[in-house]
């Protein structure tokens, strides 16, 4: 959404990513519900990493297209660098989470 | 014995734990006044003058996050649903983007007092009135319900009617953050952030011992309460789907973005680099490790009912744990594995009174800024002298207080479960300003019209869901979300006033006359220059520590003079902005302040020159050596 006098407009760009991203909304959840089933405990981790990472990605390229992010100035690639490290830390944390939930016994019967 | 809160406490037991709170009570009020002398003037007052490192922040703002009611309603989510209870704690990331390099340097480099004085400047005076508006509700809903939320424990507990002990929890409050303010605040926060965790962690370490160790723990707690996350839409009130929309998307944005107090932290911040510090410790330290202290007591209390059922009767060494309202699971656990011992139960009990204090501190010092920035200043006393409105500011303080108690009357009067109205009352005030600031901040041509009619349809729209449910089910099915939740209404606010921002703006001019340079993401470069008042030099140097410094009245206030070597080794230019502090780390910038760079002395001799003036606004003491950060 971030515009820059100096870049070349592209008038379409910005009506056909919100197309997309609306289609991403509506088919992302019911392909994961259709594959995993809605009660499984993997659909909601899919649902909010698909969906987070839609938006995590909307946020990158607005910092990096109106250049309030630029690597290479002062300390901007250290802090993209951490921007894509933490987004991975907590897909792991969760992922790691969910399959030790799953995999350890429970020690009070079925 | 008092039964009110589930748990049987004698007399005896009930006086202990009163005198442990109240000294405790005491102490902090004591700690926080002695701050005062570090606010000079209003900006002293509410922010500290950019003068703090992130950490110091960063872990005040552990105890701001942590309300009283966290422990209450996460140890009672925990008990009910198990480990998704941390959802709302661990889904932010996806929004820092947004703050760390949008937000964050657009409110700092502007200098900006209050969101809605953004408004004004970034729109008009219109959009910033319903600004202070829509905040103030917020805020004071906060202050409120926490108020309220001890109030109920307290009573419960002790059986003191809350006409008595909220008056005299406000006064404690009400003395620390009107005499030193938003020093006190933080350091005081600081202070009830170790206590909250030393507490919280004290109860968990008890129930873990109580269960036999982390692995028995472990083992007792059903599968359904271990998992991260709940089922997608399956409970109205908590489902996976609607925390997306309402929590990770709204509930952080308005946290971040909107929350004054989180808001004045970061103004605190000695850098927009240390603040970026700050935020990253928030997200990925602070809010994970809180997510286990308020709600491990919850977890740990359905291994415990497990395992109880399961062995048929208590657990060694406990009297067996019975939970028939969910609501009192911590303060039962609490009571029962800490094993009675009123000393260590008072202690548990201090920290949710410094949970209480630590987060309405934040908010008293932020309505007061907003009622001095917003309302006294531009409306009312627009020409007057700093020490006019340092006054206004503590008496702005004390009517927070009061207001906020008053309050509290509301809240008695209330029907139905708190925690759910408490939610409902958030997601219905949030969305419409949340998202204006959010256009506001990331596209350039978004205008004032289209901001303040966007806010008034987005509110009318949110409200109107109360009586007509039924506007929320197209959005909750495309999004595949439960129509009856809690969050769909803040999902659809947000697109409505998204919708009519976006109209609005494409069919009206752009708002040509206003200078809004540095106040979106697109013009930091800009704001930055403003900031700085000259051109930014951003290569990276390194600290310059431990230099003594020696006065030089030749120098004019605000400018330092250091040795070439020194200039080298920071990377620093003549007319580069420096941060100056004392050199003992663990005071983290309590004595500091930004200067900039003269022209380099000519001795060889590694000293920084610098007037008395200079050497007082930063609270330098003679003989401390300093450290000097070029920050650009």
């Amino acid at each position: 959404m971030a515009s820059n006098g100096s870049r070349k407009s592209r008038p379409l760009e910005i009506p056909l990513m919100i197309v997309g991203v609306l289609a991403f909304i509506y088919a992302f959840p019911r392909a994961i519900i259709r594959w995993l089933g809605e009660s499984n405990p993997w659909t909601p981790y899919f649902y909010l990493y698909g969906l987070g990472l839609v938006t995590f990605l909307i946020g990158l390229r607005i910092i990096l297209r109106a250049r309030a992010c630029q690597p290479g100035r002062g300390r901007d690639t250290f802090w993209f660098g951490v921007l894509l490290a933490g987004f991975i830390f907590f897909a792991v944390l969760h992922a790691a989470w969910i399959l030790a939930a799953l995999y350890f016994p429970f020690k009070g019967g079925a | 014995m008092q039964e009110g809160f589930g748990i049987e406490i004698t007399r005896h037991a009930t006086i202990i734990v009163a005198v442990v709170a109240f000294a405790y009570f005491i102490l902090i009020t004591a700690f926080g006044t002695y701050f005062s002398k570090f606010s000079k003037n209003i900006n002293d007052y509410f922010y500290s003058g950019q003068r703090f490192a992130w950490w110091l922040a960063a872990a005040s703002m552990v105890a701001t996050g942590i309300g009283s009611y966290s422990y209450l309603k996460y140890s009672e989510q925990g008990f009910n649903t198990g480990m998704s209870g941390t959802m709302p704690y661990l889904n932010d990331w996806f929004i820092v983007p947004f703050f760390m390099f949008g937000w964050l340097p657009i409110i700092y480099f502007a200098r900006v007092r209050s969101i809605p004085e953004y408004f004004e400047r970034r729109f008009n005076r219109t959009a910033r009135y319903i600004a202070v508006a829509i905040i103030l509700m917020y805020m004071f809903f906060y202050i409120g319900y926490n108020l309220f939320t001890i109030g109920v424990a307290i009573e419960g507990m002790f059986g003191i009617p809350q006409i008595w002990s909220m008056p005299i929890i406000a006064l404690f409050l009400g003395i620390y953050v009107t005499f030193g303010g938003q020093t006190a605040v933080i350091f005081t926060d600081l202070f009830q952030g170790i206590m909250l965790y030393l507490a919280g962690g004290l109860a968990i370490v008890a129930g873990l011992w109580a269960l036999g160790g982390l692995g028995e723990f472990w083992g007792w707690l059903p599968v359904s309460h271990r998992l991260p996350f709940v089922d997608l839409v399956k409970n109205p009130g908590y489902n996976a789907s609607g925390l997306f929309w309402g929590e990770a998307l709204a509930g952080s944005i308005a946290f971040t973005f909107m929350n004054q107090g989180f808001i004045m932290r970061y103004l605190a911040i000695r850098s927009v680099h240390e603040g970026r510090k700050a935020a990253l410790f928030n997200v990925a330290v602070t809010l994970p490790l809180s997510a286990v202290i308020v709600g491990a007591v919850g977890w740990i209390a359905r291994a415990v009912v497990t395992k109880q059922a399961a062995v048929g009767g208590a657990l060694a060494g406990i009297e067996p744990i019975h939970i028939e309202k969910a609501a009192h699971t911590f303060i039962i656990v609490c009571w029962e594995t800490l094993r009675r011992n009123s000393w260590l139960f008072g202690f548990v009990v201090a920290a949710l009174t410094a949970a209480l204090m630590s987060t309405i501190d934040t908010l008293i010092n932020a309505c007061a800024a907003i009622g001095i920035y917003d309302i006294y200043k531009p409306l009312v006393k627009p020409q007057a002298d700093d020490r006019h409105y340092l006054k206004a500011a503590r008496w702005a303080s004390a009517l927070a207080t009061v207001l906020g108690l008053l309050l509290v009357i509301w809240f008695n009067k209330q029907q139905g479960s708190l925690m759910r109205i408490h939610y409902k009352g958030i997601m219905l005030i949030i969305p419409p300003i949340v998202t204006t600031i959010f256009l506001g901040a990331f596209w350039r041509r978004f205008n004032g019209l289209a901001a303040c009619v966007s806010m008034i349809v987005g509110v009318v729209f949110i409200m109107a869901t109360n009586w007509l449910p039924g506007l929320v089910k197209p959005l909750a099915w495309f999004v595949v979300g439960n129509a009856r939740d809690i969050y769909m209404p803040a999902l659809f606010g947000m697109l409505v006033t998204a919708v009519v921002g976006v109209a609005i703006t494409l069919l009206t001019p752009p708002d040509t006359h206003k200078n809004i340079s540095g106040l979106t993401v697109d013009t930091l470069d800009e704001a930055m220059e403003i900031y700085k008042g000259g051109k930014p030099n951003p290569t990276v140097g390194k600290q310059v520590k431990r230099l003594p410094f020696r006065l030089d009245e030749a120098l004019p206030f605000g400018l330092i003079s250091v040795s070439p070597a020194a200039m080298e080794r920071m990377k620093a230019l003549e007319g580069d902005m420096v941060y100056l502090t004392d050199a003992r780390w663990y005071l983290g910038g309590l004595r500091s302040q930004h200067v900039k760079f003269a022209a380099p002395h000519a001795g060889t001799e590694q000293v920084v020159l610098m007037s008395k003036a200079t050497q007082d606004d930063a609270f330098l003491l003679d003989g401390r050596p300093v450290t000097l950060d070029k920050i650009f």
